[in-house]
């Protein structure tokens, strides 16, 4: 049985859950969703994930939403099963939570903001408010030397290995650097620059590039 | 006897009741060292090592330090696991990921427009801040999109996550709580008939009515 991931592959909801996915060798099958079009608000959609949002999956009778509940789910359920991307004891598992709430609420309302500004309206015909991304990247730039700082302590964000925490930042960083041309952001700091270089030429994120035409 | 564990910030601080309503559900002792943000404390040194974003709360134990106060709820729910409300945060993973998926939707959804307008409504005029009418607006209009999903989700289960009280129904209080409390803009809630039951049932608990007590006292 594989499981049905529903979102466009080039977002970065859907993506975060896919490189999860990905991850642990776990098989899928993307059902696109066109946003463009609307399809993620209509009645169909709605039923699967109320607030008309993507990603949401289906896994036999299994239904769930939200792009960091469900890579908690998976990671946890094949936990055995290639990296652990959730820590091995109670206190690595809390520090990996710690550092997926920061992506959540200190990382990616500016980067998705930047990037909306930057990219979205643009290609919709509207101009992006560049007073706006201007603020967000200077409130970046200080949440960034926060990273540098714990990455100068440690090889990943949550400790020595590879994790959820650090999986979680893979799209958003990727549209950052490559659609608003932001890279100068990573590139600049000698601990992030390496870290992601590091996450960002995995195996599982590179096919997950390959799926995605990107 | 365990050594009390420690939870650094002032109790009206949302995210902090966040921490304390969690730690009453389970019965686990604490110590609440107060940080006061009026005088910057939390953005001095020695606060910034334990939270190097300058945010409350903070949170210490024997074995961690700790930051985020929906890491620090689970953290707490894992490690205490037979203390106090033992389904807090799901017995089984499948209740475990319905807990989650309304935990992220909590953070994601609820918390930006019910914090801008907690924000706005309640702590600006207290501090003598100019309000924002257009940020209200849109918060508001926000806002009241989200608790249409909610409203209709509470017509199929008794809480969020499933029939019973978990930690995605907790998550919400604090900010719940003021603006029911603290403004006049609560017929959000209590206009929309199954959420208003649910504000009723969740706020009414013990933990969160020890909470309150504490804001208070402050």
């Amino acid at each position: 049985m594989v499981v049905k991931v529903f979102g466009p592959v080039h977002a970065a909801c859907p993506q975060r859950v896919l490189a999860c996915l990905l991850e642990k060798d776990v098989d899928f099958e993307i059902v696109h969703v066109n946003l463009d079009q609307g399809e993620h608000k209509q009645p169909d959609f709605l039923v699967r994930q109320p607030f008309g949002q993507v990603p949401a999956i289906e896994d036999g009778d299994f239904r769930l939403f939200e792009s960091r509940a469900i890579i908690r789910y998976y990671a946890a359920k094949y936990a055995e099963r290639g990296p652990n991307l959730l820590g091995k004891t109670l206190e690595e598992r809390a520090l990996v939570d710690q550092w997926l709430e920061v992506e959540a609420h200190n990382f990616n309302d500016l980067v998705y903001t930047m990037v909306l500004q930057l990219v979205v309206l643009p290609r919709m015909g509207q101009p992006g408010d560049l007073a706006l991304v201007h603020s967000c990247e200077q409130k970046l730039e200080k949440v960034l030397d926060i990273y540098e700082q714990r990455l100068s302590n440690s090889k990943y964000l949550a400790g020595e290995s590879f994790t959820l925490a650090d999986l979680t930042h893979l799209p958003g960083t990727r549209y950052l650097m490559n659609e608003a041309k932001m890279g100068h952001l990573i590139t600049e700091r000698k601990h992030i620059n390496a870290w992601w270089e590091d996450i960002s030429s995995r195996p599982a994120w590179k096919k997950l590039m390959n799926l995605a035409c990107f | 006897m365990a050594t009390p564990v420690k939870v650094y910030g002032p109790p009206l601080s949302t995210a902090v009741s966040r921490v304390l309503a969690c730690l009453l559900e389970k019965d686990v002792d604490f110590q609440l060292i107060s940080i006061n943000l009026a005088k910057g404390e939390h953005k001095k040194a020695d606060f910034i090592k334990i939270q190097p974003f300058g945010q409350v709360p903070a949170f210490q134990d024997e074995n961690i330090s700790l930051f985020e106060s929906r890491a620090i709820c689970r953290y707490v729910c894992e490690k205490y696991k037979e203390k106090g409300n033992k389904g807090l945060y799901g017995t089984n993973p499948l209740a475990k990921a319905s807990i989650d998926q309304w935990l992220e939707a909590e953070g994601q959804s609820f918390n930006p427009p019910s914090s801008a307008l907690v924000f706005q409504l309640a702590f600006a005029p207290r501090m003598k801040l100019k309000q924002d009418e257009g940020l209200i607006k849109q918060s508001e209009a926000k806002l009241a999109k989200v608790l249409d999903v909610y409203e209709k989700r509470l017509g199929e289960t008794q809480f969020l996550a499933g029939d019973e009280f978990s930690l995605a129904d907790l998550s919400h209080l604090p900010n719940t709580q003021y603006l029911v409390n603290a403004t006049d803009r609560g017929e959000l809630f209590t206009s929309r008939e199954n959420v208003g039951r649910w504000w009723g049932e969740i706020s009414s608990r013990e933990s969160w009515k020890k909470v309150v007590e504490m804001q208070k006292s402050t």
